[in-house]
């Protein structure tokens, strides 16, 4: 399984509560590797928890002991059932346990009341309680009567039958408080003061008193003289067993699957070099009898080294370095050694228990004070690097677009900029830094650039923006670069923000002279290869017109001149002197560089005029052209001279194609809608389409001519897809090739405009 | 001469062109007649005659210079004027090498074109009275004997009487009426015009 992927890392890092839908997760696949999309999931800092299928996936990380629930979700649900050994082996291993720590309580007793200072098996079943989902709760129940039952057996001062008896007394009790906990308790577990003080007031307060109150009621009812006394040392042997006991046990069991990860060899010297001092110094303490005059003053010794547990291993250390005191304490008072034997051993347990009791619930707290702040400070450490991490990102990405970038407020003030405005305009970060935006604009603008400013922040929807105005930055020298403007929202808690872009278009406008130049070239390229046909358009009507002039002279000088012919000389002359200017109108538009405004057109119109163009030509190639139009009306929206070259260079392509045909040879022109986009083919009768050459057809310099440039067919294309459409090639089935554009009707390009 | 006017047909596809191009010829006094085509020319076989034809060179269908191909296989072919807006050389050379008259280029001058008609109609006409005088000199040549062609062909080779009566075994005055009969008959005065007249004879083919 794989170790500490890196989604995993995403997770560990990602802000807490933060909802997991629609995120593929996978934990370090301890507990269970969930990938793809889990249907549902939660995360916190190092407790991450999702569903997929019907799988859990659960992992504890830095804060062990987090029992983690989510609202009606219990431990239980959120587990999968194969963490935990088979309930019958926990069943076993709990009986041994609790029989081991029986014993070792009944070896530790303080006569006369046949108690312990210390209960800690009511801290084991506590502790399995707590951590076993449900469903297995009866293993501990099988193990808890095993354990009880063997454990008071052959013991004089109790028989199997009532511990038996009291072993159900117990387990529904620490049940119940275990229950309560898991329902009701505040996350995470021992981890901050508010949690530990419901564990406290639980485990240390109600779950003792239920369990030893029966007892009590008991014996007073059978009149014992001591029922007092027994009942208070009863409860403090209960409830110190589950205070101190019941942390280190929960923290040990959770962190074990874990314990590799914090593993370290300094770790492990300190661990053992603390449970040493405090074991030595436990017996110094309580195995030396003090002068009875004396103040016990060296009953304080463990304290330096309790705190010490406290401050580095947390509660569960605490808990550990506490236990083992108690043991030892335990034992020297029950043998008549140390501090605490005073008086009669009844006194013993009770002045025992106190100090432990005295001892444990500051260290306790303090522990978890101390993990509080620590969280709380790691939290914030790691609030503050991803902050700086994202702010770094953000510069990043601010400083490698290739636009002029600022975030300017709502009164236009400068609150950060990219390299580019030095690069680009020549302005020093501190000069432009806090400073109104309009400052990088000339001052005719700079009315202008505020109100537009003002117009983006006053809008209902603060929305991106982009405005086509061709705007001007000034730079610092005072020279003056075309920039668009594009305004993006950006909002902070405090106040929105507007990124403001200045896209230089100095290179774009270049680039654009370029590209309209390379569409000039290649028209005037296609235009002169017609040179004498188109000549010969002008040409005829002017000869006509001479003629006509000519012969209308001759009849004026005759003796009677014939009026009525005159007058139809007369026509004719004005009808070809409009067909004449009509040619040049078209050929002047062609050859002009300049693009026209974008209008509605009939393509029909388009065609007609460049078939008219090339009459002469396809006839002095011996080409027929026919046009076959479905479509009369169909209107598109675009330059009608781009549209004529898109045209002439199919044609001129077609009748290229042509060249070597020995029989007819016919250029068909097909125009019909289809849905909402006309369709123009140029078919012509030649060899059609060589299968190598198909692929590279509209590639640029791509060309069979030998004298080819290249850029016919490049350019055409981008000619329709510049218009919205599309240019292919194909080859007809049967012979010749067949090329076809599409281009979007005018009415559905007037849809997409509204 | 005959009494006919010339007939000027117009052949180009081009109306506004063809329209006034006839209207001027009409203008200068010309009969004229319109085709919009070299098909449809062909189709309409106008009756030879005089005139000639003014075409434009590229035409749908059948060009100008395949109708001046297609023509020279008559007897008497009209003269051909080219009439083109590409004046391109090469076309002008082939239309001249196959006996073009004239090959202007659009627009035309009024002089040019007419000048161009008249040129052509002259060549016609003297093309014409060529023909007509080759026709009388060979029904001159037909009405003489077998013997007189003879001493005619050795006459014209230069042969002296006595050299021709040696040749033929026949005495030198009989050589002399018969040369004297040849004389008559080819309605010649002098030996060069004699030489001059076979000489054209030759040109034509010797009939038999």
């Amino acid at each position: 399984m794989p170790q500490g992927s890196g989604s995993e890392v995403a997770i560990r890092d990602s802000p807490p509560l933060n909802p997991l839908k629609g995120r593929s997760i996978a934990t370090n696949g301890r507990l269970a590797l969930i990938e793809g999309q889990p249907e549902w999931g939660v995360w916190r800092p190092g407790v991450v928890a999702a569903k997929k299928g019907g799988s859990w996936g659960l992992e504890i990380g830095e804060l062990t002991g987090s029992l983690l629930t989510d609202g009606q979700r219990s431990l239980d649900t959120m587990r999968p059932a194969s963490r935990f050994p088979h309930p019958l082996l926990i069943a076993a291993g709990f009986a041994i346990l609790f029989f081991v720590l029986q014993k070792l309580t009944f070896l530790l007793r303080f006569p006369p009341f046949e108690r312990t200072a210390v209960w800690v098996p009511g801290a084991l079943t506590f502790t399995a309680l707590l951590i076993l989902p449900w469903r297995q709760w009866w293993s501990i129940y099988v193990g808890l009567c095993v354990g009880a039952f063997t454990g008071y057996y052959g013991e004089a001062h109790i028989s199997g039958g009532l511990a038996l008896i009291a072993a159900q007394f117990h387990f529904t009790m620490v049940a119940a408080g275990a229950a309560a906990i898991r329902r009701f308790w505040p996350q995470p577990l021992f981890a901050n003061v508010g949690s530990l003080f419901v564990f406290v007031l639980t485990a240390g307060v109600l779950v003792p008193l239920a369990t030893s109150a029966p007892i009590d009621l008991f014996r007073w009812w059978s009149g014992a003289s001591d029922v007092w006394p027994v009942a208070v040392r009863s409860f403090l042997c209960t409830s110190l067993g589950m205070l101190i006991a019941t942390p280190p046990f929960t923290v040990s069991i959770l962190e074990f699957p874990d314990w590799r990860r914090h593993f370290t060899w300094g770790k492990c010297l300190e661990i053992t070099l603390l449970m040493l001092l405090i074991v030595g110094v436990g017996l110094g303490v309580f195995t030396s009898t003090p002068p009875a005059d004396v103040v016990p003053a060296l009953i304080y010794a463990p304290i330096p080294f309790l705190l010490w547990a406290a401050l580095r291993f947390e509660i569960g250390g605490t808990g550990w370095a506490l236990l083992i005191l108690a043991y030892i304490s335990t034992w020297s008072a029950v043998y008549d050694y140390g501090p605490f034997v005073a008086g009669n051993r009844a006194d013993h347990v009770l002045q025992l228990q106190l100090f432990l009791l005295a001892l444990s619930l500051p260290l306790m707290f303090m522990a978890a004070s101390v993990k509080e702040r620590r969280r709380a400070f790691s939290a914030l450490v790691h609030e503050t690097q991803e902050r700086t991490r994202m702010e770094n990102q953000f510069r990043l990405v601010v400083e490698s677009a290739p636009n002029a970038m600022l975030i300017v407020d709502r009164q236009g003030r400068v609150l950060l900029m990219n390299q580019q405005i030095t690069r680009s305009l020549g302005y020093a970060t501190e000069n432009v830094m806090g400073q109104s935006w309009s400052m990088l604009f000339p001052s005719r603008f700079k009315k202008l650039v505020d109100d537009r400013l003002h117009q983006f922040f006053s809008s209902a929807t603060l929305g991106w923006s982009q405005d086509k105005t061709q705007w001007c930055a000034r730079r610092n020298d005072g020279s003056e670069i075309p920039v668009e403007i594009e305004l993006t929202p950006i909002s902070n808690q405090f106040e929105p923000m507007a990124l403001a872009t200045l896209i230089d278009q100095s290179q774009r406008r270049k680039a654009e002279e370029a590209q309209r130049d390379l569409v000039h070239a290649s028209r005037l390229a296609v235009l002169s290869e017609f040179t004498a046909s188109l000549a010969h358009e002008i040409n005829q009507p002017l000869a006509a017109i001479l003629s006509n002039a000519e012969a209308g002279e001759m009849l004026l000088g005759s003796a009677s001149p014939p009026l009525d012919e005159i007058r139809r000389i007369l026509v004719d002359i004005r009808q070809d002197d409009l067909r004449a200017s009509d040619v040049i109108r078209k050929l002047r538009a062609l050859f002009r560089r300049d693009a026209l405004e974008r209008q509605s057109i009939k393509i029909r119109q388009v065609v007609d005029d460049v078939v008219t163009l090339l009459r002469s030509e396809s006839q002095r190639r011996g080409v027929e052209v026919v046009v076959n139009s479905i479509s009369e009306d169909s209107l598109v929206l675009g330059d009608p001279i781009h549209l004529q070259q898109i045209l002439l260079n199919l044609m001129a392509n077609a009748m290229e194609a042509m060249v070597e045909i020995k029989g007819h040879r016919r250029l068909t022109i097909s125009i019909h809608e289809q849905g909402e986009s006309v369709v123009v083919s140029v078919a012509d009768s030649g060899p059609g389409i060589p299968a190598d050459v198909m692929p590279k057809l509209f590639e640029r310099f791509f060309s069979t001519k030998p004298d080819g440039m290249g850029m016919g067919l490049a350019i055409t294309r981008s000619l329709v897809e510049e218009h919205g459409g599309r240019l292919w090639a194909e080859n007809q089935a049967g012979g010749g090739a067949k090329f076809c554009f599409r281009l979007p009707l005018m009415s559905a390009v007037i849809q997409t405009l509204v | 001469m005959s009494e006919i006017a010339p007939m000027i047909h117009v052949i180009d596809d081009d109306e506004s062109v063809r329209k006034a191009v006839t209207r001027l010829l009409k203008a200068a006094g010309y009969e004229a007649r319109s085709y919009a085509s070299a098909g449809e020319f062909l189709l309409a076989d106008p009756r030879p005659g005089p005139g000639c034809i003014v075409l434009d060179v590229r035409m749908p269908g059948p060009s100008g210079l395949e109708l001046q191909a297609a023509l020279s296989k008559r007897r008497d072919p009209w003269p051909l004027i080219f009439l083109t807006g590409h004046g391109d050389i090469p076309m002008s050379v082939q239309a001249m090498k196959a006996g073009a008259v004239d090959f202007l280029t659009k627009p035309v001058q009024r002089q040019a074109l007419l000048s161009a008609v008249t040129n052509a109609l002259d060549i016609q006409r003297e093309k014409e009275s060529l023909i007509r005088k080759e026709e009388g000199l060979r029904v001159c040549f037909e009405s003489l004997t077998d013997r007189e062609r003879r001493i005619m062909e050795l006459v014209v080779e230069g042969k002296l009487n006595k050299q021709i009566a040696a040749t033929l075994g026949i005495a030198e005055r009989t050589v002399k009426a018969h040369r004297a009969q040849v004389m008559e008959k080819m309605k010649v005065e002098t030996l060069a015009d004699l030489v001059k007249v076979a000489g054209r004879l030759e040109d034509f083919g010797r009939p038999q």
